[in-house]
């Protein structure tokens, strides 16, 4: 498809999952209730508010855009005036040149500094040959690519592998300083007991030194008997500090804790235990008839690396998350950028940096895409 | 006459209304019309920059008025009102034809569409400082800040600009000042008015790309500058648009 008669394709419908409010909705695709409901015909001022039917394709509104503009002129808006493409494989060139080496030559030779890794070929193809898996639509617009592949080449270093995240168990455990490509620095979190992940010395310890009240976070217990059994140890490991003394036995049995157990793995680097339930559980079950809690660290490395598990994590992750597909279509891609990482200075530093220059080379290189 | 300091959102006819003067007479005064062949006051009206200087009657005694007591006393002031226009473009040419909308701060507009070029057209008091345009089929909204376009020959004038046609994303912000990010939306906007971008370059394109392939897997090389290439896309190192560039511009924006 030539980049001149390319059409950016709108937003695909959005089909309301089974038991989703409109809050829930709204939440997951970045626009506030109240314009998601007169989107979709329903006065907001009803009460109740009828609730959305599971299965019906619903319009999630294009995000709000703002115009500085003069009176008594005609003043001219575009909404992805760049978008010169429809992305629907991996079979795209850059002024005649295949994506990946022109990315390597062309991005890489004038800008370095924000580029620093080379993008793989193999990684690009086995994600960029399945659109439809990794995101739910037969084509994405050029800025929903772009910002794919950005929030990709950034947790996979550029390889697009959907490898485990390295380090060791204490790099896992532990909160770390870490810099970026552009030299900023940030905080690694500690991955023992942040966001979904349990603490370990709750799960070593199958939670028989919690108060009962606590006990049902930690279903399903993980150890068929308590691996440490007193205070001290439960403390340790539920410390912020790696336990590098602590007997072989128990730190082997601490890599089915959740600090390393659900390290980032995919496309994305998916991390964390109710993510993987979320995200990445549906397919498993699927692929693997199992839940992600009855598979060790060691089956879910090689789950993970199936591509019917990875390409639809990725894709649940951005359904399921605060996402917003509609802000990054239309090249805001900030809000996108912090709601995959977490992070707002990634987002709107280095991410849109990235993402910027490369939308703007592309559209002055050239792009061609086909099937 | 006394002068008086642009701020950001005035335009001439806001002005006019709020310190009662014919606009006409005070822009075609031979005062203006000196700051503007100086410099220090924008060619349009309409367009005025911050910081512009503008001279202007000064101060008219206010206006009695007589009130009855023990009864309401109802005044109406009617605004003049001036016309905003703007031409929505979207990569289909007709995503924005003959589509309903409204104006949120304007309820009182009713049956409001979209012509066949996707062009909306309504009138609004001088004093009104932000439309909310909803277009009613699928909530796509635009807030319009009036009076807030500066000038094609200042830098903010020109980011506006590139941002309002989808050059640079909406998450941009022009401060700090880096000309390489309106470089980026310059490249895009002559890429988009060459016609054949997949064919060959366009004539402000970057050079054919010449530089080495890096081996390095780590992020050790240096920052570049941020330019894609060496091409300064017709924005000089001093923040000058050259005349070829703003002429484009021009034509691609409309004013």
């Amino acid at each position: 498809m030539a980049a001149d008669d390319a059409t950016c394709d709108p937003p695909a419908p959005y089909i309301v999952p089974d038991g989703a409010t409109w809050d829930d909705i709204a939440s997951n695709t970045g626009v506030d209730v109240q314009r998601l409901l007169v989107a979709n015909n329903i006065d907001p001022n009803l009460s109740p508010v009828p609730p959305p039917t599971p299965g019906a394709a619903i319009v999630i509104p294009q995000g709000i855009r703002n115009a500085c503009i003069a009176p008594e002129n005609t003043n001219t808006v575009g909404v992805g005036a760049v978008c010169t493409a429809l992305i629907t494989s991996s079979h795209i060139t850059v002024g005649g040149v295949d994506f990946v080496a022109w990315f390597n030559s062309k991005m890489r030779g004038t800008h370095g500094g924000i580029f620093g890794n080379r993008l793989g070929a193999d990684g690009f193809a086995a994600a960029w040959d399945h659109v439809q898996a990794l995101t739910g639509k037969s084509g994405v617009a050029i800025n929903e690519f772009i910002g794919h592949l950005m929030i990709m080449y950034n947790e996979t270093g550029g390889t697009l592998q959907p490898s485990p995240e390295i380090g060791d168990a204490a790099y896992f455990f532990e909160s770390r300083q870490l810099h970026r490509a552009d030299g900023s620095s940030f905080q690694k979190a500690s991955y023992n007991g942040t966001v979904g992940n349990r603490l370990a010395g709750n799960q070593l310890s199958n939670g028989t030194l919690l108060p009962a009240a606590k006990l049902p976070a930690l279903q399903p217990l993980v150890f068929p008997s308590p691996v440490i059994t007193t205070q001290q140890d439960v403390d340790a490991w539920n410390g912020p500090t790696y336990p590098r003394s602590a007997p072989a036995d128990v730190q082997q049995a601490a890599m089915e804790c959740d600090f390393y157990k659900y390290r980032g793995r995919g496309l994305n680097q998916l991390t964390f235990w109710t993510n993987y339930k979320r995200y990445a559980g549906p397919s498993i079950q699927r692929v693997f008839n199992k839940t992600v809690d009855a598979m060790k660290s060691s089956e879910l490395d090689d789950a993970m690396m199936n591509p019917d598990v990875y390409l639809d994590t990725f894709r649940l992750f951005n359904l399921g998350t605060g996402a917003s597909i509609s802000q990054l279509v239309a090249g805001s891609f900030a809000a996108y950028g912090t709601a995959v990482a977490g992070d707002s200075s990634y987002g709107s530093g280095i991410y849109t940096t990235r993402c910027v220059a490369l939308r703007a080379a592309m559209v002055v290189g050239g792009v061609i895409a086909s099937d | 006459m006394q002068p008086y300091i642009v701020k950001q959102g005035d335009h001439l006819a806001k002005l006019a209304y709020k310190f009662g003067f014919d606009a006409d007479a005070v822009w075609k005064d031979p005062q203006n019309e000196q700051l503007r062949q100086q410099g220090y006051l924008s060619q349009d009206p309409n367009i005025l920059n911050p910081t512009d200087m503008l001279y202007i009657p000064g101060d008219t005694p206010p206006t009695m008025h007589t009130l009855t007591v023990g009864c309401t006393n109802t005044f109406v002031s009617d605004a003049p009102s001036m016309t905003l226009t703007l031409k929505l473009v979207g990569q289909d040419s007709s995503r924005y034809s003959s589509r309903p909308y409204t104006i949120q701060e304007l309820d009182q507009l009713s049956g409001l569409k979209t012509d066949g070029d996707g062009v909306l057209t309504f009138k609004a008091p001088v004093t009104l400082n932000v439309a909310t345009v909803v277009f009613s089929d699928n909530g796509e909204t635009w807030v319009l800040s009036i009076g807030h376009l500066d000038p094609i020959d200042t830098l903010s004038g020109v980011f506006q600009r590139l941002q309002n046609l989808g050059f640079l994303g909406g998450e941009l912000n022009l401060e700090p000042v880096n000309l390489d990010v309106l470089r980026l939306g310059l490249w895009a906007l002559k890429a988009s008015q060459s016609g054949s971008s997949n064919s060959s370059a366009p004539a402000s394109a970057p050079a054919p790309d010449s530089a080495p392939e890096s081996d390095s897997g780590a992020d050790s090389t240096p920052p570049s500058s941020g330019n894609v290439a060496s091409d300064n896309a017709g924005l000089g190192d001093d923040g000058t648009l050259d005349a070829a560039t703003t002429s484009l511009l021009l034509k691609a924006y409309g004013c």
